[in-house]
């Protein structure tokens, strides 16, 4: 912030030409040490993907009545996505955005916006204000995505995280009536076949959760579900006294068309929910779901 | 300690990760935060993010009329760096956990003092310290729970929670008084000895008419520290908003004695964004007139005319000033003036 303020302050006291272009809403003269309420508010987010953190660090500008794709902001021109400073974000981990891999660290996101198609752009350079700066030496990646029109428009411009699975996630920028979805995926699933491959070398070292998680991971990738029931029997076998090991065996007996073992597994789940202190309802709900789903007996 | 997929699970988890080879998966609800600054005052939202998963979420999956953690695994959290008020009720700064009871109509929406429970479950009212009633609207399929910052204003914003089909909107708001205070609070550090915060601060309380007394304290400061064009109108503005029109423009005269072009048209530019568009013309006119040939005289020509609907004309002088621009970077970016101008749109705007 204070480096923000400082260059702002540089850029309105010192050649004090970037003025002019700045919305009415930014021409303040900020001190040095001190923060004022921004136009553009300061927005901050976080989300974990697969195994991964991406946090995006931008401020948001509103509409105001202004048309903006294609208005304020022209097709073709490299945008900050965003305002004020440049948009920042930043992975924990390699991760691949529109199926280009870019390593973890943190980096500018810059957009062309185009009537068609948009540009998505990565940049080493974090540093710079906007996008007047922008150098296309500093990019670390280059993506198009498709532009998709929204029935109401947005306010305030932001940017999300939806479609949530567990390698990957989608990235929406959403202003006026324009969203953009770029999908990012992380190697979370192939790095778990790994892990479990290895783990499995030396078995004496497990433990009911190593199988609970494996089982449950082959289960929600339509891995091979009779090893997942194998897994999964396994951990009750060392563990017979936990509720979520019986619902996920109920999950993986269903999905293999055992409905009878399914039931039987479900029902001991709802058994060792209601033997607890505190009763939890929605995993009750859940087991419940499980066995309704099955059909008459 | 990672979360673990269910409550069983983490309690696994901690009894035996220390002994036996671990299988971290991806979280079933993932870790999602959601900060948002308003005014000076920082809103956090810490969640978990289940999936609708083919499943009846309301008046399924979460009952009507129970207390529901809004989220999954812990409850949701939300905290306040100020005292904010939330549909219009105040509330202490602080870190609440957030819960919800959904019915078919009036949701309730609940901040308790008890922010690090797992789920609801032990959930009690006597620590409640806010419930506000909101109804939930209609929206677009959301498979992943989400917290979003809407409608952003200068110091309001509409914290909405989306899942599977409806919207829960609630509004925080924070007082200016408050936002006032944080900069009282900012002003005695080092930015008291130079004229830009003290300034700036001034103009704060000018543009919102509030605080007005204190401010032309912070103004006189400034002065005082470095007299200049900028803090001796922000001085004259004072003034005239305390009703002392003959000190204001002695002060004002005082002020257009020191400027250049680039603070005259700087001036204009921030009584736009202050609203006040009558005397942003009456300013612009005046770079217009005394600057006829330069960069700002013909940009302060090009936003009257733009103003007065004439783009064509508006557009010409733009690129005026962008021939009388000193550098490249200055010809391009006035060029975006001339490009919106000639596809008809006010650069006031």
């Amino acid at each position: 912030m204070k480096r923000l303020s400082s260059r702002l302050s540089q850029v309105l006291c010192g050649t004090g030409f970037l003025v002019l272009f700045l919305s009415p809403k930014t021409a303040f003269a900020a001190g040095e040490d001190i923060e004022f309420p921004e136009p553009s508010q300061h927005g901050w987010i976080k989300q974990r993907i697969g195994l991964t953190n991406v946090e995006i660090d931008y401020s948001r500008p509103n509409k105001n009545g202004r048309q903006i794709f294609g208005g304020l902001l022209p097709y073709g021109k490299v945008w900050r996505t965003g305002a004020n400073a440049s948009t920042k974000i930043k992975f924990s981990d390699a991760i691949k955005i529109g199926g280009q891999e870019v390593a973890a660290g943190e980096y500018a996101l810059y957009t062309i916006p185009g009537e068609r198609e948009w540009t998505i752009i990565l940049s080493k350079d974090t540093k710079g204000w906007g996008a007047y700066e922008y150098k296309t030496e500093t990019d670390a990646l280059r993506v198009t995505a498709k532009p998709a029109t929204l029935p109401t428009a947005i306010e305030t411009f932001t940017i999300s995280f939806g479609d949530l699975k567990d390698d990957g996630a989608t990235l929406y920028l959403e202003w006026d009536t324009t969203r953009v979805a770029v999908v990012l995926t992380t190697n979370a699933v192939e790095k778990l076949d790994r892990k479990i491959e290895t783990a499995l070398k030396n078995p004496g070292s497990l433990g009911p959760r190593f199988y609970y998680n494996a089982a449950a991971f082959y289960y929600a990738h339509d891995k091979d579900l009779k090893q997942a029931l194998k897994w999964i029997d396994l951990a009750i076998e060392k563990q017979p006294t936990f509720y979520s090991f019986f619902y996920k065996k109920a999950q993986i007996e269903a999905k293999l068309g055992h409905k009878t073992e399914a039931r039987a597994a479900a029902e001991k789940s709802i058994e060792l929910l209601k033997a607890a202190p505190t009763l939890d309802e929605p995993a009750v709900r859940n087991s419940q779901m499980l066995i309704d789903s099955l059909g008459a007996k | 300690m990672k979360r673990i997929i269910t409550f069983g699970a983490a309690l696994i988890g901690i009894a035996i990760s220390s002994t036996h080879a671990n299988l971290d998966l991806p979280d079933v609800s993932q870790l999602a935060v959601n900060k948002q600054r308003i005014a000076l005052t920082d809103i956090t939202i810490t969640y978990h993010r289940p999936l609708v998963n083919g499943r009846k979420i309301w008046g399924g999956l979460v009952p009507f009329g129970e207390v529901w953690r809004a989220g999954a695994n812990e409850n949701t959290t939300i905290e306040f760096s100020d005292p904010v008020s939330v549909e219009g009720q105040p509330l202490a700064k602080g870190t609440y956990g957030l819960h919800m009871i959904p019915t078919t109509d009036a949701w309730t929406v609940i901040f308790s003092k008890m922010a690090s429970a797992w789920g609801s479950y032990s959930y009690s009212q006597a620590e409640d310290a806010l419930r506000v009633t909101v109804k939930p609207r209609p929206n677009e399929m959301e498979e992943a729970l989400e917290y979003e910052f809407e409608e952003l204003k200068p110091n309001s914003a509409t914290v909405t929670l989306k899942w599977e089909r409806l919207a829960v909107p609630f509004k925080v708001a924070i007082n200016d008084e408050t936002t006032v205070a944080n900069i009282r609070l900012q002003l005695r550090g080092r930015a008291q000895y130079e004229w830009q915060s003290l300034n700036q601060a001034a103009q704060f309380c000018l543009s919102k008419s509030i605080n007005l007394d204190e401010a032309l304290k912070w103004a006189d400061a400034s002065i005082q520290n470095e007299e200049r064009f900028e803090n001796l109108m922000t001085k004259a503005d004072l003034l005239k908003a305390l009703n002392k029109p003959d000190e204001a423009k002695k002060v004002r005269e005082q002020a257009l004695a020191k400027t250049t072009p680039v603070q005259l048209y700087s001036y204009g530019r921030r009584l736009q964004n202050d609203k006040k568009d009558a005397e942003a013309m009456e300013v612009l006119k005046d770079v217009a007139k005394r600057y006829p040939d330069s960069v700002y005289g013909f940009l302060a020509s090009a936003r009257i005319k733009s103003a007065a609907g004439d783009f064509a004309g508006a557009a010409e002088d733009a690129k005026k000033a962008q021939a009388a621009a000193p550098t490249e970077q200055q010809k391009n970016n006035i060029k975006t003036l001339i490009d919106r101008l000639q596809a008809k749109q006010d650069i006031n705007k």
